[in-house]
């Protein structure tokens, strides 16, 4: 019987314009987002170390104006030096030198020295020279596992891959929010439109919620990979590279760590999944709640950033963080870690978070539709909307 | 089978369903008749516990209330309510509807061609309703019952929009339901057509059953002629008129035959019939004549 059920909630989803438009979207997002990634000019390590070089020679101007006054610039200055040589070192490894074991070593012994001055204070460089720490810890992360690895320090790769993190990074959030909520907004709406066919059908009340919620859940997820496939192909064949091997740095325990591509993928597809179902189950309730198709999307997004607005008003919205663990993508770059000042937020913490969430909107779900039976009518009768 | 007990429906001043009682068997069909708006359609869905009353028991088998989900699926198992056309699924074909309520119920779609055969929609079934004229859409509500072919009808304005060889043909469907031992409750405006297969008929006014015809019932015979009221008048005046007639919506004088002699019958019917122009006749009261005699007298 909930097969059949569920062949006709597949059979309505499709001939529902709207997950048609859902559908059409979701196949071309990746495959348009990397046309216009593609258009963006992706600078080489060797620009890059040669970028590094014209920072580092303004370090240099501020720095060499105060060494002689305070000893502590004196140190850091030093340790500028080695860095500009071991950076003019990469360059020559990059080139002539060809020697991709020694840039790795080279880089890792800059990334220490970068540390130090950090834990000099950075004495006598100013703001906008001073490279972050994250970013530090972030490549030092990718030259050890390109180490142990060993693979290219320069391959195409990198650039299939930088694009599938920048497009899922894209997907994730608010865009995937909006998408779930457009999906899920007439999840149980669309029974007041057909109330005295479908009212009286002998199936529970949350079976058939979670039905609705599985069909819909199929319909977007796979709409999604197979999206994500499209573009993947389209990607790889333009760029002719195809090799998730290469590392992709993903916030965990406090620090970065560097993953393959593959495992990044899985991380945040398995992500996505939990957000989706979490995000159609939100939309159950608010259905339930406030029975408007429209108010699905305008609550949902409100709720997603009410964070923000409470940032902007001055109040410190930690409670609320868990709202954003919805981004994913954010998650795994420690973006939100450093946003909320939490350095407990990572990927598992967020899962954890989601899980529970999910499981508490579930709930809530259930001891609505129990408490309808239970409810008693006083001066009006009740009447039973789905 | 099915037994209400003080069944109350009230908004704020407006008194839908007042303490109604009622309680019916397997195998009967039972009209329910009313104008708009007197509570039908509310008695069907507090009946199906779309609606839960202010007051009042619905009691299934026995022993089954609407107390928990359970208890309301056990029943919904064993109950199916008419849809409502309007309500149907544009984008979807007949069969699609037909499946779907065959599938939900009785977990096959073995019986959906026979019905489709029987109520002749074979050439529009296929299609998307939203090509269906109005009549083939009360068809297909009607036959999506059929599908579900549960013990429970509840059917509120089945015929609506049906013409004279639909309501026949499905006039004869719900007697072929009758034989199979199904309880059946139908709402209808086609009156004299509730006489067919009803074997009971409600009236429904003010929120309680003020009167219940029962159609097996051996009735009395009564003489009936369309009078004006100051006919009616001026046969008051010059003859004494038993005082068991009626004199309905005032336009219909019926004068029962039972406790007049042959002789007696022989001159009323001789006094009728100086009323040249109407139709007189010979029978029991039917259910239009009740319904007049409720709900057009005021």
């Amino acid at each position: 019987m909930f097969w059949k059920y569920t062949q006709f909630e597949t059979k309505l989803l499709w001939h529902n314009r709207k997950n048609l438009f859902i559908a059409l979207f979701l196949l071309l997002f990746y495959f348009i987002f990397f046309i216009y990634y593609n258009q963006g000019e992706q600078l080489t390590l060797k620009q890059q170390k040669y970028e590094e070089q014209g920072i580092m020679n303004a370090t240099f101007e501020y720095v060499d104006y105060l060494r002689d006054e305070v000893p502590k610039v004196e140190e850091v200055y030093q340790l500028l030096t080695e860095q500009s040589s071991l950076i003019n070192y990469q360059v020559f490894y990059l080139g002539v030198g060809d020697d991709q074991a020694q840039y790795i070593e080279n880089g890792l012994e800059l990334n220490q020295l970068r540390l130090k001055v950090h834990e000099l204070g950075n004495e006598g460089i100013p703001n906008h020279l001073i490279k972050p720490k994250d970013e530090i810890l972030k490549e030092d992360a990718i030259l050890h596992y390109i180490k142990k690895h060993q693979l290219p320090i320069e391959d195409d790769s990198f650039a299939t891959n930088d694009f599938f993190v920048k497009a899922q990074q894209a997907m994730s959030g608010l865009l995937l929010l909006v998408v779930a909520l457009i999906a899920g907004s007439e999840l149980l709406i669309y029974e007041q439109r057909h109330q005295s066919v479908v009212k009286g059908f002998p199936l529970p009340f949350m079976k058939k919620v979670n039905q609705k919620v599985a069909v819909h859940f199929v319909h977007v997820y796979s709409l999604l990979i197979v999206g994500f496939f499209i573009g993947t192909i389209y990607a790889a064949s333009t760029l002719q590279a195809s090799n998730f091997s290469f590392p992709v740095l993903i916030y965990v325990n406090e620090s970065y760590i560097a993953v393959s591509t593959l495992q990044y993928l899985l991380y945040v597809f398995l992500g996505f999944a939990i957000v989706l179902t979490l995000l159609l189950y939100v939309s159950v309730l608010l259905n339930m709640l406030f029975r408007n198709a429209f108010a699905n999307l305008l609550v949902g997004l409100g709720i997603f950033f009410l964070p923000d607005l409470l940032t902007a008003t001055g109040i410190s919205p930690k409670i609320l963080a868990p709202i954003k663990y919805m981004d994913i993508a954010k998650v795994l770059s420690g973006e939100l870690a450093i946003q909320f000042g939490n350095s407990t937020i990572d990927y598992w913490h967020a899962l954890t978070w989601l899980g529970g969430l999910l499981i508490l909107v579930v709930s809530i779900i259930y001891g609505m539709n129990r408490w309808t039976y239970h409810r008693q009518p006083k001066d009006m009768p009740l009447v039973k909307t789905f | 089978m099915l037994k209400l007990k003080d069944v109350s429906v009230a908004y704020k001043e407006k008194n839908v369903l007042n303490k109604l009682n009622l309680s019916a068997e397997k195998g009967e069909v039972i009209g329910v008749v009313a104008p708009n708006g007197t509570g039908k359609t509310t008695l069907f869905h507090v009946m199906a516990n779309f609606l839960k009353p202010n007051a009042g028991t619905v009691t299934f088998f026995d022993s089954i209330e609407y107390k928990t989900e359970k208890d309301e699926l056990t029943i919904h198992k064993q109950l199916v309510t008419f849809p409502d056309q309007g309500d149907l699924f544009d984008e979807l074909s007949g069969v699609d509807h037909l499946n779907l309520y065959a599938n939900l119920w009785k977990g096959t779609t073995k019986h959906v061609p026979d019905i489709i055969d029987r109520l002749q929609m074979t050439n529009y079934v296929k299609r998307k309703v939203k090509t269906y004229s109005l009549g083939m859409r009360q068809r297909l509500c009607f036959a999506m019952m059929a599908a579900a072919d549960t013990p429970i009808m509840l059917m509120d304005e089945v015929m609506n929009g049906l013409d004279v060889a639909n309501v026949a043909m499905i006039s004869n469907h719900l007697l072929q339901m009758k034989k199979e031992d199904k309880l059946i409750f139908i709402a209808s405006h086609l009156l004299e057509n509730l006489d067919l297969y009803a074997d009971r008929v409600l009236f429904l006014k003010d929120g309680v059953i003020v009167y219940q015809e029962d159609l097996h019932e051996a009735s009395v015979d009564y003489i009936k002629i369309e009078l004006k009221p100051d006919q009616y008048k001026t046969l008051c005046n010059d003859i004494e008129v038993p005082e068991e007639h009626h004199y309905i919506a005032k336009r219909l004088f019926c004068l029962p035959l039972s406790n007049l002699t042959p002789e007696e019958k022989a001159t009323w019917i001789e006094r009728l019939l100086l009323y040249k122009g109407k139709d007189l006749t010979i029978g029991p009261l039917g259910t239009v004549e009740f319904y007049e005699k409720y709900y057009h007298e005021e």
